[in-house]
């Protein structure tokens, strides 16, 4: 088989000087399924975006079917017949999924005949196996629909060479087993796939050859077949990662947190929260299970008072917080992580002590509001000592760390104050193992301290490995509540999250 | 560690940046005076001389310099919170116009007098500097065009009102002159410098440590970082925002004010009197860092006394200063210009401590993340 894509030397220096991709070399074969893995922050992604002509390579060459190519944007790209499924969907959530399919496709009439549209959606759909309702607008759609539907638009723009950057971070177990299904049967039709991924079983099960990536480097190709699990492992991190963590045995104390019938409905009228009620007590740590966008953000964001219910309560040590403001609720004790740590999680221009004493200001005013700069200083440095933040020092700006240190400085800070409740969302998403782990062990940490905890992960390896208790969300309704004192089944934890099994209102 | 006490001049870059800036077009300034002038060199000499060479140059240069660190403190409390407001240029002239009502309309002893129509001028000011944000939030309009719109409705109040009850009946447009208990007092005899210059001084510190040093400038500047995370960690952005516009307005008012009752002996101001676009440019070539506001302004009132003594003494039009300031804020305001000396700069860097890495990896064997 030749080589049908070919990169050599490919270098990639973002602004800033992060070097994401450092003179890497790798070939993608025709009708294979190559699979790129890595941990978080290895640069997968930006080769990816590389190959897609989204980013430019600083050094380096790609070769198309043995020709030179250069990329200026993803037109280019298209325009070689290479598609990409992005991590977060690129359609437009107002229109129809025929709609979102023609958009943008070359051969399109100037006047859009809707029903022509419907019919040529169908078409597409049946051809290669895909159940998708060609009418329905995409907000409606479910994620896996939403994937399939952007796997369509890539065939039906003719391109052979399929890159999935992660597609299986937002399915279940059983979507994610209909998606190899239909991966392999493209495959079988002659299209090469450039799967991305960092979960180990399912490279393993879909893949032809497998390509590694550690840093930014390649740490060689393989095939599938001659490569076990372990191996694969030892080459992404150098070392066998489990979350398996000694956790102390505590008997939860006093409840802190209680919401009772929270309801909210996006911009959309979509129901995000259906009359949900949970309780969690001192010493414990509730995981929070579930496809991502059956309301897990909005629950996160009504209890710090970021977002306001349609109706229902949230209680904080019995003291009803629904209606306070977000300043009220920090200075009462809840501290939180958000999800996007870029977006809402620091100021990435100010600097790490700027950053890290945001949370409780008013502790470094003197008398008269001024900031007191050597109690900053110490307490910085103390911060950044203790949750090993890689910095050259306390005033370097934050947006200059690494992914895994900003999130360390984010979790520095709101661990430091004086708060009995922590709330926090995706709180390792895309940041390398070692600060994983290391953040892991800071919440094991507050845990034995006597604080409570809400964890909300799409990781449901770290909720098993963290959480004494996984309650399952799915459309905005709590449909299972499992002891995780032995560890949950991850499988029976899929089921839920479907929505395939329920608990019912014994919750 | 010893790293750290290596020479980087990429710490100065924005430094060098705003510098080189200014070489550029001071020598593109040059070569156009080659072109238009019989006397090339003397007019450069007298542009870049002229202002050291009599006291009156020099005191000229601090009088223009006054009103430009006016405008660019309070720009430096306002822009800094994150919105790109100018509602400062309305705030200076309606503080000029109610100073001037104060002056003429209202009678009290000396000190009391200037003190009362200062403050009533720099209220005023920081209520006209809040109109855009509060309107902006209601209508959604942007708040640069409702400040720019603004602006224009308050000169037009302004002069209404001074046409309306402060005019002198006959000779040239303007008011009454105004009482000696009304007018800031002379510091240095034989020049124009008046005591407003020490209220400058005072309002230099001022900024300084409110913007650096105060919680408030803390969180007006995590605010105008990044507005989501200040809302987030608790932060009133509404009334931080609001504050910093009303504290950014008052300065732009007390400037208006002591301008007015300072410089001049009457309110002339027929025609629009806008220094914002000056306190702009002194502002960024200041790097948003107030410490720096009083250098760069004095910098830019220089090169203006400098133009009219050239213009003067050589026949060239002084508005080639205009153009001088057009290319500087051209340069410095785009993010581009030497980008790719700081990227080549940049690339190189992560390349080494990459490079370094692997040698200790190679040293250590290998296998440690």
């Amino acid at each position: 088989m030749d080589n049908l894509l070919e990169l050599k030397n490919v270098t990639k220096i973002y602004e800033g000087g992060v070097l994401a991709n450092h003179n890497i070399s790798f070939s993608v074969r025709e009708g294979e399924i190559h699979a790129l893995v890595g941990e978080n922050g290895a640069g997968k992604s930006t080769l990816m975006k590389i190959l897609y002509g989204m980013e430019s390579i600083t050094s380096g060459q790609i070769f198309l079917r043995g020709k030179e190519v250069k990329f200026s944007s993803s037109k280019d790209a298209i325009a070689h017949g290479i598609g990409m499924v992005h991590q977060h969907f690129m359609l437009v959530d107002s229109f129809t999924g025929a709609e979102n399919l023609m958009l943008g496709y070359s051969g399109a009439r100037f006047f859009s005949n809707k029903k022509a549209d419907i019919e040529e959606t169908n078409a597409v759909a049946k051809k290669y196996g895909f159940v998708i309702d060609a009418r329905r607008r995409v907000r409606d759609m479910g994620v896996s629909m939403k994937q399939k539907l952007e796997i369509m638009k890539i065939l039906y723009r003719g391109s052979k060479i399929i890159i999935l950057d992660e597609p299986t971070a937002v399915l279940t177990p059983q979507e994610t087993e209909e998606l190899f299904e239909r991966l392999i049967e493209l495959k079988k039709s002659g299209m090469t796939i450039i799967f991305i991924s960092h979960k180990l079983n399912e490279v393993k099960r879909i893949s032809d050859r497998i390509t590694v990536l550690k840093s930014g480097k390649t740490m060689g190709t393989y095939n599938t077949a001659d490569i076990s699990e372990e191996d694969i492992s030892n080459l992404m991190v150098g070392r066998v990662i489990s979350f398996e963590y000694d956790k102390t045995p505590l008997v939860s104390g006093k409840e802190l947190l209680r919401t009772e019938h929270l309801k909210y409905k996006d911009m959309f009228g979509v129901i995000k929260l259906n009359d949900l009620s949970l309780s969690l007590h001192e010493k414990e740590i509730v995981g929070i299970a579930g496809v991502e966008g059956n309301g897990q953000n909005e629950l996160v964001e009504i209890i710090t008072a970021n977002l306001r219910a349609l109706s229902g309560k949230v209680f904080y040590k019995g003291e009803d917080i629904t209606d306070k403001s977000i300043g009220d609720v920090r200075r009462r004790g809840i501290a939180s992580i958000p999800e996007d740590r870029m977006f809402n999680g620091c100021a990435g221009n100010m600097s790490i002590s700027e950053n890290i004493i945001a949370a409780d200001i008013s502790t470094f005013e003197d008398k008269n509001k001024l900031l007191n700069k050597n109690r900053i200083k110490n307490y910085s440095k103390e911060l950044i000592k203790k949750f090993e933040v890689k910095t050259k020092d306390e005033n370097q700006m934050i947006k200059s760390l690494s992914g895994g240190n900003i999130q360390k400085a984010i979790v520095a800070r709101e661990f430091s104050t004086s708060s009995d409740l922590l709330i926090l969302n995706q709180p390792t998403r895309g940041i390398d193992i070692g600060s994983i782990s290391f953040i892991h062990h800071k919440i094991l940490e507050m845990r034995d301290a006597g604080k409570g905890i809400l964890l909300v992960s799409s990781d449901l390896n770290e909720l098993i490995a963290l959480a004494d208790r996984i309650l399952v969300m799915y459309k905005g309704r709590i449909v299972a509540s499992m002891d995780n004192k032995t560890k949950v089944n991850e499988q029976e934890l899929g089921l839920y999250m479907l929505g395939i099994k329920d608990q019912g209102e014994a919750v | 560690m010893n790293e750290q006490k290596k020479f980087d001049i990429m710490n100065y870059f924005s430094a060098i940046r705003i510098l080189i800036a200014i070489v550029i077009s001071l020598l593109l300034v040059f070569v156009i005076i080659f072109f238009v002038s019989d006397q090339p060199v003397y007019a450069i000499f007298k542009m870049m001389v002229g202002p050291l060479q009599t006291k009156r140059g020099l005191f000229n240069v601090l009088e223009r310099a006054t009103p430009l660190i006016f405008t660019a403190l309070a720009l430096n409390v306002s822009l800094r919170s994150g919105v790109f407001n100018i509602g400062v240029d309305g705030s200076f002239y309606m503080g000029a116009v109610i100073a001037s009502a104060f002056a003429l309309q209202v009678n009290m002893p000396n000190v009391i007098h200037q003190i009362v129509l200062i403050t009533a001028a720099g209220i005023i000011g920081g209520l006209i500097n809040t109109l855009p944000i509060m309107i902006g939030k209601y209508t959604k309009i942007d708040p640069t065009v409702l400040a720019i719109m603004f602006n224009s409705i308050f000169y037009f109040v302004g002069l209404a009102y001074v046409s309306a009850f402060l005019l002198q009946k006959g000779g040239s447009w303007g008011s009454y002159y105004f009482p000696d208990s009304a007018r800031l007092g002379n510091l240095i005899r034989g020049t124009s410098m008046h005591w407003g210059f020490v209220i400058m001084l005072f309002t230099i510190v001022f900024v300084i440590v409110l913007m650096e040093k105060s919680s408030f400038g803390y969180k007006v500047r995590l605010t105008g970082a990044n507005p989501n995370f200040a809302k987030y960690v608790g932060i009133k952005t509404v009334l931080v925002v609001i504050g910093a516009q009303f504290i950014g307005g008052f300065i732009g008012g007390m400037g208006g004010a002591i301008e007015m009752v300072g410089m001049y002996k009457r309110f002339q101001w027929q025609s629009q009197v806008s220094y914002v676009w000056d306190g702009l440019l002194v502002h960024m070539l200041a790097n948003e860092n107030p410490f720096f506001i009083p250098i760069t302004a004095i910098f830019i009132a220089y090169l203006r006394v400098g133009a009219e003594i050239m213009s003067r003494s050589a026949r060239l039009d002084p508005e080639i200063v205009a153009f001088l300031q057009g290319i500087v804020i051209l340069l410095v305001a785009s993010e581009r210009f030497l980008y790719t000396f700081k990227k080549r700069h940049e690339q190189k860097l992560s390349l080494q401590q990459a490079k370094k890495a692997e040698e200790k990896a190679a040293l250590e064997g290998g296998n440690s993340i």
